[in-house]
């Protein structure tokens, strides 16, 4: 006990209480003093020392004793005072912010706004490209490929591999569903599928059987199974529908026997919105060869890994299946075969196209959460430096840092939580807007819902946010220097020198961040314009776009012929029609057929025939849809009987590629090389599919003899108001024949502006992103130059009494406060000339790096961050300098 | 100086009482004990502190460090409201416990006695 206390001992209190310490220093005392008493009564040093410790006894005991009370006091002591602090740190700003009521509202719209947007988009990549397939072991299943159509037997082969445990091809079909007592007749689509199918999904039927492999032939493939939902609407869902023939035309069969139906929850893989509701078995007669297959071809081959193999493995045993496949069938399949032959997750093929514009998306609205935070952060730094002098006092009397810090961030974690919860809310009025959920507009955009994951990114956003905003100004505000401000008492000249240039950078940075999303915008908006401003090489105005589907197995022979010239004839008699017309495909859609062809004068190539769009049309469809014919003549009626000579028009592509300079009439064309039909007219191009893609060279030959198609699309032209005529058009079709069912029917404008759903959406998005941009950009400007004003007020009011003009004082304003703003537009065009590329497909008919749309965004900023300075500007300038000097 | 038994909670307000007349370090509320009651009673200063602490614990004491005259650190004790009440109370419960034993001890032959 006699050693001399060491002195850093003393220092570790300037952590906290230490209850080591202070019950040696405790008992030190009491020795000393009973020492000092001891010696007083006439004790020799030593014994009283003796004398002092055997009164005190175990003094090891007691020292133990009383640091383990201490240190569990300190402890209770330190919790109820944490626990108490926060409550009272978070009443206290509850207060302050109800006081200060424009800056709470500020503060949460700024955040709402910000929040709301990312969980919004977020909401939608959650959707599109997290959300797992609703099938077991999901990850598992990949999609194969050379390109996107197989014959059987091709799909076939290269699904026969060892990283494969299952696999099936996969068309999309429509059926006719015949009418039967209360139920009308109706289109449904289906999904042709191999047995293999539900060892790939993993789900059975939930009622009856799977398909059987013997079902591929013909014979025996009169079979199908119904979706939940069908089965429900349809057959009431009664249980003994299993071994039901119900009617159901199409792909080969009028009637077929009901053998499955699939579990409730089950939703087949499919394009987006076209839900299949039945499962017919593909089939296919004989043994057949990848090249003697002419089979219809299936659209997908979706397969499972097997256990342990990687879709790295089976893309490898895919191309090395068809680099083989290649070399036997030389002349069937080509090169193109051999490129694009592989394997890929079943979700990655889905949303491929899609992820890289969203992540762009997600990236852009990034930028504007940042923008966000760093008003906010403006508008706490201004508020911090309002609060020094009280900050000061509170420091002076005893508060810490860390307290004074951790009140600042309660006060952000409060704004935070309020503002991420008004986002969320926000975001949820946001999709609404964009109707992403109703609109098919992306694949899988159906699923982009409120999730635990969504409600997890807001809050996770809104704290990250709350640290990104609180914690450098509450930092700022309670600086080492705090207490000067105390001894001051009076306002500096000017902003100190780090908030000059954190000031600067602010501003800097915000007006590059606004004018690369401005850019962006702007570019996908020049890109729609472009796109408008395309010609379809049709009039799609007042054409009503009516398909129908008559059940393919009761129309065969002429009859397809004869009932479609009866409904055109039906249609054109009706009041408000000018005329109709049929084509077998809607343009402006996915759905093509191409058929290979060799034109007269051709040297067959040395591998498969060339091949072009391929479409039948009746007489009058041409005139009804406005495409032009250029030359020769449209097809006669006289044309469509079943002995006529088969003839056809080509578009004008065609002509050029085939004849340059030469007229095309009279000559042939030999389809699949064998069947030859006779070019009797030239017709406009018609950007088929979509305005971004070029026409393609095209053949159209007469509905009727070998081509009497049993499904169609009529084609209206009416005389104003298609949609009105939609009921009436289908009374006509039903009085033609029940058992023909109306796939759909509408304004053949509205085809065309769902072709371009996707780009309207993106461009919508990043649009009302850069327009938040914008705002936030503005407001964050003018936040700072009215703070480094307000703060450069005494020093204008003097240089004004020493004589300076108020044009000298606005203009010296307005230079001090567009210097950052200059600077951050030239970082802004630069980031934007080269950050337009990541648009990438998004773009048409403008260049990534265009300069005219790139100024003119920056333009846009210019003008908008200049008004931002120049209001601040005028009223420094208009400071009354007398008034400004009494204040001082 | 023999030393003598405590009856328990006698060192508590002892203590407590010492205390009510203004704040002292641990070695004085020991020294004025032992001088008070003519060092009759010797303070165990081994279960002085931990009473102390004990005590200050239970919120009857607050403790503040103070430099002395002789300019050396030492912690201080001092009553607080709840530390005022209990000693109310404990001073109550000892004065009816004295008068139940002096009435014992002080009190007149039982008729019972004469007997004996």
């Amino acid at each position: 006990m006699s050693d001399p206390i060491p002195v850093w001992r003393r220092y570790l209190r300037f952590f906290g209480p230490d209850p080591g310490a202070d019950v040696e220093d405790e008992l030190r005392f009491h020795l000393e003093e009973r020492i000092d008493a001891l010696v007083a009564g006439g004790l020799d040093r030593e014994t009283a020392r003796r004398e002092a410790e055997r009164r005190l006894g175990d003094v090891n005991g007691i020292r133990r004793e009383l640091t383990r009370m201490g240190q569990k006091a300190e402890r209770t002591r330190r919790h109820r005072e944490s626990a108490t602090g926060l409550v009272r740190d978070a009443s206290h700003a509850a207060r302050r912010l109800a006081k200060d009521r424009l800056f709470a509202a500020t503060a949460l719209a700024t955040l709402a706004l910000g929040v709301g947007a990312a969980v919004a988009m977020f909401t939608v990549v959650n959707g599109v490209m997290l959300r797992p397939l609703p099938y077991p072991a999901p990850e598992r299943l990949v999609r194969l490929s050379p390109g996107q159509n197989f014959n059987m037997a091709l799909a076939d082969e290269v699904s026969d591999v060892p990283a494969l445990s299952a696999s099936t091809g996969i068309s999309f079909w429509g059926l006719t569903l015949m009418g039967e007592a209360d139920h009308r007749t109706e289109f449904v689509d289906a999904q042709v599928v191999d047995a293999g199918y539900f060892d790939v999904f993993g789900v059975m039927p939930a009622l009856g059987r799977p398909f059987r492999p013997e079902e591929r032939t013909p014979a025996l493939s009169g079979v199908v199974i119904l979706t939940d939902g069908l089965w429900r609407t349809r057959f009431g869902g009664d249980p003994d529908v299993i071994g039901r023939r119900i009617r159901l035309d199409g792909y080969g069969h009028r009637v077929r026997e009901v053998v499955g139906v699939m579990p409730p929850g089950f939703r087949p893989w499919g394009r987006p919105g076209q839900e299949s509701r039945v499962l017919i078995p593909l089939n296919r007669p004989g043994p057949r060869t990848v090249a003697t297959d002419s089979t219809w071809y299936v659209n997908y081959v979706i397969a499972r890994l097997a256990p342990r193999a990687t879709v790295d493995a089976a893309a490898a045993q895919v191309r090395a299946r068809t680099d083989r496949l290649v070399e036997a069938y030389p002349g069937v399949l080509d090169e193109s075969t051999r490129a694009s032959a592989g394997a890929m997750g079943l979700l990655d093929s889905m949303v491929g196209d899609v992820r890289r514009t969203l992540l762009t998306l997600l990236a852009a609205v990034g930028v504007v959460v940042v923008l966000a935070c760093a008003n906010l952060a403006n508008l706490m730094l201004a508020r911090g430096e309002q609060r020094r002098q009280e900050l000061a006092v509170r420091a002076a009397l005893g508060a810490g840092r860390m307290r004074l810090v951790r009140e600042q961030l309660v006060e952000s974690f409060m704004l935070a939580a309020a503002g991420g919860a008004l986002g969320l809310g926000l975001s949820r009025a946001l999709l609404g807007a964009l109707r992403i959920t109703d609109a098919s507009v992306l694949p899988r955009s159906e699923l982009a819902a409120l999730d635990g994951r969504v409600v997890a990114f807001a809050f996770g956003l809104s704290l990250l946010a709350a640290l990104g905003f609180g914690l450098l100004p509450a930092l700022r505000a309670t600086r080492g220097d705090v207490r000067e401000d105390l001894g001051s008492g009076q306002r500096q000249l000017g902003r100190s020198r780090p908030g000059r240039r954190s000031g600067f950078a602010l501003v800097a940075s915000e007006v590059a961040l606004a004018t690369m999303l401005v850019a962006g915008a702007a570019l996908l908006l020049s890109s729609l314009r472009a796109l408008r401003s395309v010609d379809p090489g049709l009039d799609p105005s007042d054409v009503l776009a009516v398909e129908v589907a008559a059940p393919p197995a009761g129309y065969g022979g002429d009859r397809a012929r004869a009932f479609y010239a009866a409904l055109i004839e039906r249609l054109e008699a009706m009041p408000g029609v000018r005329r109709a017309g049929g084509i077998h495909l809607t343009p402006f859609t996915e759905s093509n057929w191409g058929f290979p062809y060799l034109a007269e004068g051709m040297e067959p190539p040395p591998g498969p025939l060339p091949s072009a769009n391929f479409r039948v049309v009746t007489p009058g469809y041409f005139e009804t849809v406005g495409q032009p014919v250029l030359s020769g003549r449209d097809i006669a009626s006289s044309d469509q009987s079943p002995d006529a000579a088969l003839v056809g028009l080509i578009n004008r592509r065609f002509a050029d590629e085939l004849w340059p300079g030469e007229d095309p009439l009279g000559r042939t064309i030999r389809l699949f090389g064998s069947t030859p039909f006779t070019i009797i007219g030239v017709v406009g191009d018609v950007h088929q599919h979509a305005l971004d893609r070029e026409p393609r060279p095209e053949m159209y030959l007469a509905h009727g003899g070998a081509w009497s198609l049993a499904a169609m699309v009529v084609m209206a032209e009416t005389e104003g108001g298609p949609a009105a005529l939609v009921p009436a058009v289908r009374a006509a079709v039903a009085e033609l024949d029940p058992d023909v069912a109306v796939v759909r029917a509408r304004p053949l404008h509205e085809v065309l502006g769902d072709s371009m759903v996707q780009r309207r959406f993106f461009a919508g998005v990043l649009t009302f992103f850069g327009v938040l941009a914008l705002a936030l950009g503005a407001v964050g400007v003018y936040g700072v130059m009215s703070y480094t004003m307000g703060a450069r007020r005494a020093e204008y009011g003097i240089r004004m009494a020493l004589g300076a003009r108020r044009e000298g004082v606005l203009r010296s304003a307005l230079s001090r406060g567009m210097a950052p703003v200059a600077a951050g537009l030239v970082l802004g065009v630069l980031a934007s000339l080269a950050g337009g590329r990541l648009l990438g497909s998004l773009l048409f008919g403008v260049r990534p790096g265009d300069p005219l749309t790139v100024a003119a965004a920056a333009g846009v900023l210019g003008i908008v961050a200049f008004t931002a300075v120049f209001i601040p500007a005028l009223r420094i300038a208009r400071v009354d300098a007398a008034r400004v000097l009494r204040a001082r | 100086m023999d030393d003598q038994q405590f009856l328990p909670g006698t060192l508590e307000v002892l203590v407590l009482k010492t205390l009510s007349w203004g704040a002292l370090h641990g070695y004085g509320i020991a020294a004025w004990l032992e001088e008070r009651t003519g060092n009759v009673l010797t303070i165990e200063e081994g279960s002085l502190y931990p009473a102390l602490h004990r005590m200050e614990r239970k919120g009857w004491l607050e403790a503040e460090w103070r430099i002395t005259e002789k300019k050396r650190r030492a912690k201080y004790y001092r009553l607080t409201a709840a530390g005022r009440a209990e000693l109310g109370r404990e001073e109550k419960a000892w004065a009816r416990f004295a008068v139940a034993v002096s009435s014992v001890l002080e009190g007149e032959a039982p008729a019972w006695a004469a007997q004996g």
